[in-house]
């Protein structure tokens, strides 16, 4: 499972690309533009995670490479979990996962879920994210419906075909860019979530969200990525997604 | 030694604008950081437990970020005990590594942590143990890694000198004299530690690869060829110059034993499965001498399934050993369940309980962890223990609580 959220920082934050301005007419139709658009084959970030509640704020770098179905990340701070690292590569379906703890000097192989992402509501490291708000599902999981749509956006409500963490979730898509600019993330009637995009660049042509954030209505806390570095299409060895780089300080 | 600690910080918060550097000329990176703790705790036989521990650490590396071609990694860490008013200072983990193609070759203080479950197993006997508190001491050696693809290597190490185990405080049992003997008195410990020559090298060859079957499994085979760091406790009976009177000599000795190990280490989809085996050959293969320990053989297996939905793991945990002639071999099922849930961002709470399906013995462990800030925590933690007498996790038959206080800055 956490498979997913390696690659899917770079993906989430780093990887949309421009879209061509046209209209579409169901919500199916704007999501799978928006989920076939081009994304970077390789990527080096690094990334600063804030977490804020009553004013006062925890933090985490880290840094990840990611390379078609590999990726690695390493946690560049606070010094408690410095040096620890993930590593996942997906092998005939299915993704295996090393975790390296310094402290306990050694990798661990972590059970793979099943292909099922069990933990998948679990809290990213203490944020507001979960393993699957990080994760990019399958187009094909949802059933969507536009509620609405104007100049400037789309509209459109998603529910899980099968059972999902949330009852429905909500997006609100630009319409140049396919962007997805809020989400909100509902719990029976009651929005529990909310993302947004808070600061775009264009990188190599990619339209890259530098910087998002969550929010945990209920809780009144937020987690905040921002991309400090971003290098995309890059040559990554394949030596950097062994067990043997994992473990290097 | 206090002083010595209290400059060590000193010199750490004065250079903290200094603690995280690169060059990007020559590709140097290094950092210092370390990690100072206080405990307090409460034991229900009316003990108190009071320490401070501080660990200085170093790391840095040269050449690309993602392809060294060397690494440096220094730990020191004190600890100062507040209930004996004794300090310890232990060199760590110390040690460079260079990185020359396929090959890791390193030199200095280093720890093998060879083995696939949690606990201290009996395929990891490079490095001696502080049993008190069950972690491994790191010892001189030189280590070679050849990673001759992605997912197989070959590992040798070569530890040229002898460190023994750090044993808890135990009373040797008092000889029973033969009919007509008397005994008198009793020498101080004989400590047969080896010395360091040549022959006393010992060496460590692992060779482990993924065998991408099931959703990964990982396996090691290892050898081991040196002393068994734990004593083999004999006791001799001295002639005085009474005629019948003896003086009891209690003698450690420590053999030299050759360790075939196997571990493993499987995905099944939600449950993870770690094993490992061991069998220990002695030069006292008959236990014909009572200073040498024999054969021995020792399995350990955990199976580990955890439900996110619920924040539940569950662990199975199958122990066996069969080593001294004339004792009863060793036999154990545990199982254990971990509860944790996250209050909030900063608040974790936990609760751990574990239950020997052989004897009846078991532990319960609540613990709540709250980050006050980056790097600072703070930890309560409590242990309850019950089970009979010589129980696998009771020993001592006496149902006990304790209860720790502690916090910890990470910088």
């Amino acid at each position: 499972m956490k498979k997913i959220v390696i690659t899917t920082i770079i993906a989430t934050i780093g990887a949309l690309a421009l879209a061509q301005n046209q209209s579409y007419k169901t919500g199916l139709e704007v999501m799978q533009a928006a989920y076939d658009r081009p994304t970077p084959k390789s990527s080096i970030g690094t990334l600063n995670l804030e977490i804020s509640k009553n004013g006062q704020t925890l933090s985490r770098t880290m840094k990840s490479w990611a390379s078609n179905d590999r990726s690695l990340i390493k946690f560049l701070a606070p010094a408690d979990i410095k040096g620890s690292g993930i590593l996942s590569i997906k092998k005939n379906g299915v993704t295996e996962t090393l975790l390296y703890l310094p402290a306990l000097g050694r990798t661990r192989r972590l059970a793979t879920g099943g292909g099922d992402s069990s933990d998948c509501d679990g809290a990213f490291f203490g944020s507001d994210f979960s393993y699957c708000d990080l994760g990019r599902s399958d187009i094909k999981d949802f059933n969507y419906n536009l509620l609405s749509s104007d100049n400037d956006k789309y509209i459109i409500e998603a529910k899980a075909k099968k059972g999902n963490s949330y009852d429905k979730i909500v997006f609100e898509i630009e319409n140049k860019t396919l962007n997805t600019l809020k989400t909100d993330y509902y719990k029976g009637d009651k929005v529990f979530k909310t993302l947004r995009a808070l600061e775009m660049v264009v990188v190599k042509g990619y339209n890259v969200i530098k910087s998002l954030s969550m929010e945990t209505i209920s809780q009144g806390s937020k987690s905040t990525f921002k991309q400090t570095s971003i290098e995309m299409d890059v040559q990554i060895a394949d030596s950097v997604f062994t067990e043997r780089f994992l473990k290097q300080p | 030694m206090r002083k010595i600690v209290l400059m060590l910080v000193a010199l750490l918060f004065c250079s903290s604008g200094l603690a995280q550097t690169e060059d990007a000329q020559s590709n140097f990176r290094f950092s210092i950081g370390g990690i100072l703790e206080a405990q307090f705790g409460l034991v229900s036989s009316g003990a108190v437990l009071g320490n401070t521990a501080f660990t200085l650490k170093f790391s840095g590396s040269l050449g690309a970020e993602d392809s060294p071609t060397a690494a440096f990694n220094a730990n020191l860490r004190s600890n100062f005990d507040a209930i004996t008013s004794t300090t310890r200072v232990t060199l760590g983990e110390t040690f460079i590594t260079a990185y020359v193609g396929a090959f890791d070759l390193s030199a200095g203080n280093l720890l093998m942590n060879w083995g696939a479950v949690d606990v201290l197993g009996s395929v990891s006997n490079l490095n001696p143990s502080d049993l008190t508190t069950q972690t491994q001491i790191a010892i001189p050696a030189i280590r070679a890694i050849w990673n001759f693809s992605d997912d197989t290597r070959l590992e040798g190490v070569l530890a040229p000198g002898f460190t023994p185990s750090v044993l808890p405080v135990f009373a040797l049992p008092a000889p029973t004299p033969p009919p007509g003997v008397t005994i008198v008195g009793q020498n101080p410990v004989l400590d047969n530690r080896p010395t360091a020559r040549l022959e006393n090298t010992q060496y460590g060859l692992r060779f482990s690869s993924n065998l991408n079957v099931f959703d990964g499994a990982d396996f090691s085979l290892s050898f081991y060829g040196g002393f068994r760091h734990t004593p083999t406790p004999t006791i001799r009976l001295l002639p005085t110059a009474q005629a019948g009177e003896f003086i009891v000599q209690p003698v450690f000795n420590y053999d030299w034993i050759h360790v075939l190990g196997l571990e493993t280490n499987i995905s099944l989809g939600e449950i993870a499965v770690r094993a490992e085996t061991s069998y220990t050959f002695t030069q006292d293969p008959n236990g014909t001498n009572p200073e040498i320990g024999n054969h021995a053989f020792a399995f350990t297996a955990q199976a580990e399934a955890r439900v996110a939905e619920i924040g539940l793991t569950g662990i199975l945990n199958l122990r066996w050993q069969k080593g001294e002639m004339n004792q009863a071999d060793l036999f154990c099922i545990n199982a254990a369940l971990i509860a944790s849930y996250a209050l909030d961002n900063r608040t974790s709470l936990s609760a751990a309980w574990v239950q020997s399906l052989t004897d009846g013995s078991g532990v319960f462990a609540p613990n709540l962890s709250y980050t006050l800030a980056d790097g600072l925590s703070f930890k309560a933690n409590a242990g309850l223990n019950y089970g009979a007498l010589g129980s696998s996790l009771n020993p001592s038959g006496v149902f006990g609580i304790q209860i720790r206080f502690g916090l910890s800055l990470s910088f």
